[in-house]
Formats: C-alpha cells, sequence, structure tokens
C-alpha cells in the first residue's frame, strides 16, 4: 500500500454495545395481529384478550 | 408416518431469499397476510419447510443453546438446529416445533392444534424472522430495524430502535411524490455485483406500510428526537456500533455473528451514515430532501 493513503495507526478500543434484548433477539411478541383476526395466531396481542409486557414493533 | 392428505406450497421470495412451505393435511388452512402475499416468488429455493398441523410425539434429543427470554427457544444436536415456539396463552407446551437441517435447506414444521383454530399462518413472527436472521448469516445479508426509503431512486435508510421515530417518518413521507417506503420497521441489506442493496420486507410496524422493491442503499440515517432538525455525520466506527444495535443477528452462532460484524462494516464503510435528530412534523422531510434531491436538467 501507497505508504502516503495509509491510514494513521489509531488502536483498538473497546465499544460497548447497549442492547435492547427482546428486541435483538426478536423475544417480544409483535403489536400487529395477524392476518387472521379473531383467530390470530398464538403471539398475537389481539389473541385471547391478551396483552402482554413486551410489545416491539 | 404416510402423508396421505394434500399438499400446497407457496414460495415466498423475501429480498432475493426464497422460502418454501410446503402445508400437508387437511386438517388446517394456511392463511397468509395480505403483506406477506405480496412476496410470493418461484425459483430456487434456499430453504424448504414441510408444515404440519399436528403435535410432534418427541422432541429430537438436543441441547438448548439459545434463549431468547420470550417466545423463542433454539436447540441442537449433531443433524439438526431445533426452534422451540411457545407464548403464555398457549402454555408452557411449545405452540410450534420447527426442526431445521443442518445447512439450513430444508425443515419440518409442527405446529400443535390451538383450541377451535385451524386457520394457521404457518409463517408467523417469530419463525419467519428468525429464519430469516439465520439464513442471511450465512454470508447473505442483514436485517436491520429501520424504515427504508425509495426517493428518486436512492435509497435511504432511516434507522432505529422501537420509539426512535420510524413509522412516524414513514407516516410524514407517505403520499409525497417520487418516494416507495419498503417498510416502516424492518429492512434487509445485501451486496449485489459490489453494491449494496436495501430490500423491503413484509414485516411492518405502525405505520402499516411495505413493499416488495429493492433500491440501491445511498444513506443511512440514525433517528434521534431531538428539539430541532440536524445532521451529523458519523465516522464508521460510530456507524458499525449503532448498526449492531439495529441488526438481527444470530447471537447463538459464531459464525453467523462474525459475517454480520463483518458485513455491518463494510455497510459502515461503504455508506455515508449520519445521526439525524428530528422534530416529527413536515420540516423533516423538507431537510432530507434538500438532502437527498437528484436535481434535473
Amino acid at each position: 500500500m501507497d505508504k502516503k493513503n495509509k491510514k494513521p495507526y489509531s488502536s483498538p478500543e473497546i465499544k460497548k454495545i447497549d442492547l435492547t434484548p427482546e428486541e435483538a433477539v426478536l423475544a417480544g411478541c409483535k403489536s400487529i395481529a395477524s392476518p387472521t383476526g379473531k383467530t390470530a395466531g398464538p403471539n398475537s396481542c389481539a389473541n385471547k384478550d391478551y396483552f402482554c409486557d413486551a410489545t416491539v414493533s | 408416518m404416510k402423508e396421505k392428505n394434500r399438499s400446497r406450497e407457496f414460495i415466498f421470495d423475501i429480498a432475493g431469499i426464497k422460502i418454501a412451505i410446503d402445508c400437508f393435511g387437511n386438517n388446517w388452512q394456511p392463511l397468509f397476510n395480505e403483506d406477506l402475499l405480496r412476496f410470493r416468488g418461484e425459483g430456487a429455493l434456499d430453504l424448504k419447510i414441510k408444515a404440519r398441523y399436528c403435535e410432534l410425539s418427541e422432541i429430537p434429543k438436543a441441547e438448548k443453546i439459545f434463549d431468547s427470554g420470550g417466545i423463542w427457544q433454539l436447540l441442537r444436536n449433531e443433524k439438526e438446529f431445533i426452534f422451540l415456539l411457545s407464548s403464555k396463552p398457549t402454555g408452557d407446551v411449545p405452540y410450534g416445533v420447527c426442526i431445521v437441517n443442518n445447512n439450513f435447506s430444508a425443515a419440518d414444521l409442527y405446529l400443535r392444534p390451538f383450541e377451535i383454530q385451524n386457520k394457521i399462518n404457518p409463517l408467523e413472527y417469530p419463525l419467519d424472522e428468525v429464519l430469516m436472521v439465520h439464513l442471511l448469516s450465512l454470508g447473505k445479508g442483514v436485517i436491520i430495524h429501520g424504515c427504508g426509503l425509495d426517493y428518486q431512486g436512492k435509497g435511504i435508510l432511516l434507522a432505529g430502535i422501537s420509539g426512535s421515530g420510524k413509522s412516524t417518518m414513514a407516516g410524514l413521507w407517505q403520499g409525497e411524490n417520487e418516494v416507495a417506503i419498503l417498510s416502516d420497521d424492518r429492512v434487509i441489506i445485501r451486496e449485489e455485483n459490489n453494491a449494496l442493496y436495501m430490500y423491503g420486507t413484509p414485516w411492518h410496524g405502525d405505520a402499516n406500510v411495505c413493499a416488495n422493491k429493492k433500491v440501491k442503499l445511498e444513506k443511512i440515517y440514525f433517528l434521534s428526537h431531538d428539539s430541532s432538525n440536524n445532521t451529523t455525520r458519523l465516522s464508521s466506527l460510530e456507524s458499525v456500533v449503532k448498526l449492531m444495535v439495529c441488526c438481527f443477528t444470530t447471537f447463538w452462532d459464531k459464525k453467523g455473528m462474525e459475517f454480520s460484524l463483518s458485513f455491518l462494516t463494510q455497510i459502515a464503510e461503504k455508506t455515508p451514515c449520519f445521526k439525524l435528530g428530528f422534530l416529527p412534523d413536515e420540516s423533516v422531510v423538507k431537510l432530507l430532501k434538500e438532502e437527498n434531491e437528484v436535481y434535473k436538467c
């Protein structure tokens, strides 16, 4: 590589990343109802008057 | 078990990843939502799933390698990946078991009959997205939590976690000329001929918009509510960190993670990335138009 175009050295560094776990691993239910409406699938918040506390969208 | 019942096959093509689902048995009716039906496709398959509406007599012996802490778990043995799908309404016993072979090309899905319901979407969340995350991690691409715009043929990604304003932005752009919204919640990025492309997915957010389209990725903005509209250019390192927060990757698979990190680095190095502080009104659309307008002679 051309020395003039070489990137200046920067020492390695550790970056801490804050993830939102239930989002990052698809662990929460979706706020979108299943297409079947009343017969919404098991993970729909529309199911059986069931509302969970982990809605992601 | 002898397969004497009829089968119905559907092929979906999401970002060029083709998944076929073959629905066996007369005791249920596969019912896909309209958004997914826009992604019907054909051609060589990446994954073929055989779905049945019956309880699996015994889950194969395997070690639990990942627990999402919510609605799915992953088991692994020397031959298979075994995804267990569960929910509070259906109790402790998984309502779905999806067994995928080692090279992720074929799967068997068993859906436990659930009360009187027999109209089922066999590719319901989270299975659809979890399978896609894994397929993409095999060197094919990545799902990003973001709102994708095709503005005058330029791909603009507005990325951010829940609550960052993706659906708000989609709502502001709806009805604007020369713009198509690929999704207000999930887009897929893949490389093709040394260029990066952004694809729409059927997985939308509260704005309920998605499209089966692709566009060359030109810019990424990371959304942040603010008291004024402003953009700040980010370094590649800052961009990779922000992309990592907004991406979906295989936390259960080292190779997949390595690919995702490498691909996110490539995205950050090839694509100008900005922090976008914004007010949730039309003024931010004006700003983005000014920054991305293609001037025509």
